[in-house]
This record gives C-alpha cells, structure tokens and sequence, in this order.
C-alpha cells in the first residue's frame, strides 16, 4: 500500500506540490493523472523518498520512506520515467545488476526469476543481447523487468507505455493487469484517458499541485457531471486553471 | 541458497566489467599514460648514446707538424686524423665534425714570443660537436698556460702572480643525484598523469554518464545504501587508475634498467624491490585521484561537461612534476601533506636510491588517504541532497 498524507514541496519560489493526498491499494491498480506540470512525478519522488517534503508524509506500507528508506525501497519498485540501461550490460545483466543491488543473491533462482519476467513481458532472446541496441519497446521491457526483479510488494510506473508500439502496449497493460492480480499495489501515471479507463480500478487526478478528485471511474465521471473519463478530465482540472511554470 | 554479494562489491564488479567493455574509451585511457615511458626510454636512450659518442670524438688537424706539442696534448682526449684539403668547405656541408688548423707562421710566432694562433673550425649550430671545441680549447688554453709560464719562469717573475683569482669548486652531489631528480621528476610527471587520467572515462561513466542516460535515478531507488554505491564506484576507479600506474612504472623501469645511463653520470636504482616501494607510495594517490574525480563528476551533468572540469583540473597534480623536471627542489616534510607533490618527491628519492625517513613516507600515505576519505564523504553527502 502507498499512501501520501499532505504532501508539499516547493523548489525556491516554484510551488511543485502544494497538498496531495491519496491512497493506493494492495491488488488494485491506481491511476495518477494530470497535466504537465501539475506535481506528479515530484509526488512520486516524496513517496521514494528522493525528495524531502516540505509538510506532509508519505507511507509505503507502515514504512515513512525518510525514516526507514532502505527498507522502504526493498519493499517498492520503480520505473521512473524515461529509465536508462546500461547499453554496454544486457538485458540479463542489467537486471541481474539491479536484483542484486536490491539484496537478492546471484544463483541459479535469479536466473530462473529472470527468465520468468522475460517470458511474462515477451523478451525472448533479446535478453541476452547488449541493451545498446534495444528498441524502445525492449528498453522500457527490461526496464520493468529490472524494477520488478526483487519481487516488491508496491510498484510505481511513471508512463509505462510511453513511445510503445501497439503489441508492447498490450503486452504492457496484461503485465500490469497480473502484477496487480498477485495482490500488488500498482501506482501509474499516464497521459492516455482510455488506457487510464481500461486499466484503473481508482483514479487520482492531480492538478496544479493539489489532488482535485479521486475514485472509482465511475465515481469521478459522476463528480465531474460529463459522459467519459476525458470530458471529466478536462473539466476538473480547468477548475483550477493553468498550471504553475516550471513546475515538475 | 548463497548469500546476497554485499552492494558495493556488486557495484564495483558492474563497473568494472562496464568499464572494460568500453574498449574504445579503454584504448585512448591507457594510450596517453603510456607514452610516458616511450618518451622516458627516449630520452634516456639519447643521454646514454652521446655519453658514448664522446669516446671516439674525431679532430681533423690541418699542419700537425708545426704544433707537436699541442697535438700531444690534444691526443689524451681526442683522436686526431689529418684534415682533408678543403676542410672548410667540408665542416659547412657538415662533412667534417671538427678542424683545427695551425698556420705556417705558427713556430715562428711562437719564437719570437708573440701570441701564435690557431684556428678553430666548427659549426657552432651543431650541438653534437660541442664537446670536441670544448675540449680543443680546453687543451690550447692549458698549453698556452703551460707556455706562458715557461716564459714567465725564463724570465725570472713568478708565475703566480698572473693568477689574481681562481675558482676551485666544490659538487656535494653524488653524480647520480643530479641525473636521478631529473629522470625521477619526469617518470613521476608520466606516473601522476596515469594516475589520474586511466580511470578517467570510468569515473566520468560512472557518475555524469548516469545522469546523462537516465540511469541515476533508479540506481539511487535500489535498497543499497549511498555509501555502498560511492564506495563500489571509488574502487573500480581505483582499480584502473592503479592498473595504469603499474603498468607506466613498471613499463618505464625497462628502458631505464636496460640502458646504460651511469657512464652518462646517472645512477639510477632499479631493482624489484624499489619498484615495489614506488608503486606502494602510489597507492594512496590513486585512491585520492579516484575519490578526487568521482567527487568532481558527481556534481556535473553530463559526459561532456565533467570531462571538461576534469582534464582541466588534472593539470593540478601535474604541475609539481612540471616544475620539479625544469628545476629540481630539495624535499621538504610539508610537502608531504600534498597529494601528488608528497608521491612525486617520494618517488624522485626512491629512484636515486635516496633514503627518506618512515615518519614522511607514512604521512604521505596518510594525507592523502584522509583526502580520499573526504572527497567520498563529500560525494556520498551531495548524493544525500539529490532532488
């Protein structure tokens, strides 16, 4: 389970976030949307503990990630958004790297582990080629490979499908679908409405630095009083206008 | 089950294999360094060379006959041919080193008591032929000096009398000492370099380049802690900074062991157990090179821009072994408190077979190991700070 209670963050003058709070469930997957700028990925990065909040706490699980952040960090797996290989290691490599960084023992389990992700994310062979000449689509594979590998309990996508073709993106969301099916908290954020709709079982729609309205689809389709996800969009975060400048 | 590798030896071993894959960046990492003892085999090559050269220096004396005694004299140091007919043309199409010519008028002058002259034919551009004039007027003012005070005896007035002044000087230095601080300034200069440029694409991959190619961030999400990454990124970069030292050291010690150099007045120690003294006293520099760059990089952005930082201030630690190859200076305990000035000094009394007592070799060792110490904790602070 995630959770954010109040959390702020200013960068000098630029408010980045000015109050979010919401909650993540195990088994479930959770939408976070907004437009550019609104405070997503700072929100994100309080919740990792990259970031000191101004006021406010973040929990993963019982864990405050600024008190206890290794043991936070085990039980959290990220993609952030645009995640760079190594191009020079291959995919195994890379993935075997991060496993062990996360405390788990190079041995024949691993192994066994990474090809399990390999076969679930449709990798094949490429896993063993240098990550140098990945396509998109196998670079943001293995890069949800290797934030996986350690088995976290929570897991945040910063736009998974980001520059994915339409088989990656499918093959993406039956990953997502199972992750969360396991009974893991899966936390992602998203520009596309219908893949948001198809995809959440809640939503969280961040604009300007605040939490505007979260909730079931249904429940937000309802608050917003338009027919789809997008109309609701729209409408909620027009309520509060442009977003800061600067502000990420 | 086995056990989990701690984190930093999994990030040392990452960075290591990472690194040696880079074959390109590995290639122009290693080249520079080695230069150094390409240049040193060289120079040392060419010392030893003209220190040969000197023994068969050839005079071309035109009109022998009319100086016996002189070209007695000059045969102690050189060996004397007679001189073709047109030797002065011959010394300009650089024919001929060196001619001496005594005119027909020599004896007669020299009768009558009239100062007789030679004349002495050379190209002055040449430095090569320096030493034979140098020794052809060494020989013709000893002779005339001889003369003069047959002359002065002859005519009953003490010869001492012409000497108002002299000079008698007096060299401390062991002859190997003025050589050994020249060829120790600048093995030491190619050393340093080594030390600081062969982990250089390393560091630069392992911190900026992270950066750079969006990596840095999910490395700083894994449950292993800060220090580990720092102290696992510190030792792959030690690893190749330390490896390129071996390898100039030991690669320098070859030409200098192999050639002669103490005929050309340079004594030089070279045994294995020197060599292992050398690269002790180099260790700690490459741990501070290491930390001292990581630092650096860290708190660049990108490739190009720490590469810029770092080869301009990796001129720092080259400067005492610039200025101690033009003009060597005497050791002092202060600047033992110096990274890279204390292994410069360190290493030009090791190879001249000087002693230096413990107390400096073990506060080298320590200086720099503290400055190392400081630059990883001002890493792992800065990585604290990251937003």
């Amino acid at each position: 389970m995630l959770r954010a209670e109040g959390l702020a963050r200013r960068f000098g003058k630029v408010v980045a976030v000015e109050s979010v709070s919401f909650e993540a469930h195990d088994g479930q997957i959770t939408g976070l949307i907004g437009p550019n700028g609104a405070g997503k990925t700072t929100s994100l990065r309080m919740i990792y503990g990259l970031v000191r909040p101004d006021a406010g706490r973040a929990w993963v699980d019982q864990l405050d990630p600024n008190a206890a952040p290794l043991e936070a960090r085990r039980r959290l797996g990220v993609l952030p958004d645009s995640p760079g290989l190594y191009a020079r290691l291959t995919g195994r490599e890379n993935i075997r790297y991060f496993a062990e960084l996360n405390g788990i023992a190079n041995d024949a389990a691993l192994n066994e582990r990474i090809d399990a992700l390999a076969h679930t994310l449709d990798l094949g062979r490429v896993i063993d080629r240098p990550a140098g000449g990945y396509s998109q689509g196998e670079r943001m594979k293995v890069a949800i490979a290797r934030a996986i590998v350690h088995d976290p309990p929570n897991i945040v996508l910063d736009e998974p499908t980001n520059g994915l073709d339409v088989m990656s993106t499918r093959a993406m969301r039956d990953a997502i679908r199972a992750l969360a099916a396991e009974g893991r908290c899966v936390l992602f954020t998203s520009h596309q409405m219908a893949e948001v709709g198809t995809l959440c079982d809640r939503l969280v729609i961040i604009g300007q630095g605040r939490v505007i309205a979260q909730g079931t689809l249904a429940e937000v389709i309802a608050q917003a009083g338009v027919q789809s996800l997008e109309d609701a969009f729209v409408a909620l975060v027009g309520h509060v206008g442009e977003p800061t400048e600067g502000a990420q | 089950m086995s056990r989990p590798t701690p984190p930093s030896l999994v990030v040392f071993k990452k960075e290591l294999i990472d690194g040696v894959r880079d074959l390109r960046s590995l290639f122009s990492a290693f080249f520079f360094p080695l230069l150094g003892p390409l240049t040193v085999g060289l120079v040392a090559f060419n010392i030893e060379k003209m220190s040969n050269d000197q023994e068969v220096e050839t005079l071309y004396v035109e009109g022998a006959e009319r100086a016996p005694a002189l070209i007695q004299r000059l045969e102690r140091d050189l060996e004397i041919k007679p001189a073709p007919a047109d030797a002065e043309q011959k010394v300009r199409a650089g024919e001929l080193s060196v001619v001496l010519r005594v005119p027909e008028d020599f004896q007669a002058r020299a009768a009558r008591g009239e100062p007789a002259v030679v004349e002495l034919i050379s190209d002055g551009s040449k430095q090569e032929h320096r030493g034979v004039t140098a020794d052809v007027e060494e020989a013709v003012n000893e002779h005339s000096a001889e003369l003069g005070v047959m002359r002065l005896l002859a005519r009953g007035v003490d010869p001492a009398l012409m000497r108002a002044v002299s000079i008698d000087s007096v060299d401390v230095a062991p002859p190997e000492r003025r050589g050994g601080d020249i060829v120790g300034a600048v093995v030491g200069l190619f050393v340093i370099i080594s030390a600081f440029f062969c982990n250089l694409y390393l560091v630069i991959d392992a911190t900026a380049a992270e950066r750079e190619r969006r990596s840095w961030e999910p490395l700083l999400l894994t449950a292993a802690p800060r220090g580990a990454l720092v102290l696992g990124k510190w030792m792959a970069g030690l690893t190749f900074g330390f490896a390129g030292v071996i390898a100039t050291v030991v690669l320098t010690m070859v030409p200098l062991a192999w050639l002669d150099l103490e005929r050309a007045g340079i004594r030089l120690l070279i045994t294995p157990g020197a060599v292992m003294t050398i690269l002790a006293h180099l260790l700690p520099l490459a741990a501070f090179a290491s930390a001292a760059q990581l630092l650096l990089a860290s708190l660049t952005r990108s490739f190009k821009e720490a590469q810029t930082y770092l080869s301009l201030t990796m001129f720092v630690p080259m400067i005492p072994g610039m200025w101690m190859s033009i003009d060597p200076v005497p050791a002092a305990p202060w600047m033992m408190a110096v990274p890279a000035l204390a292994q410069q000094m360190l290493l030009t009394r090791a190879i001249s077979g000087e002693a230096t007592p413990i107390s400096w070799q073990l506060g080298a060792a320590a200086s720099s190991l503290a400055c190392t110490a400081l630059a990883l904790w001002g890493m792992r602070w800065g990585m604290g700070r990251e937003q």
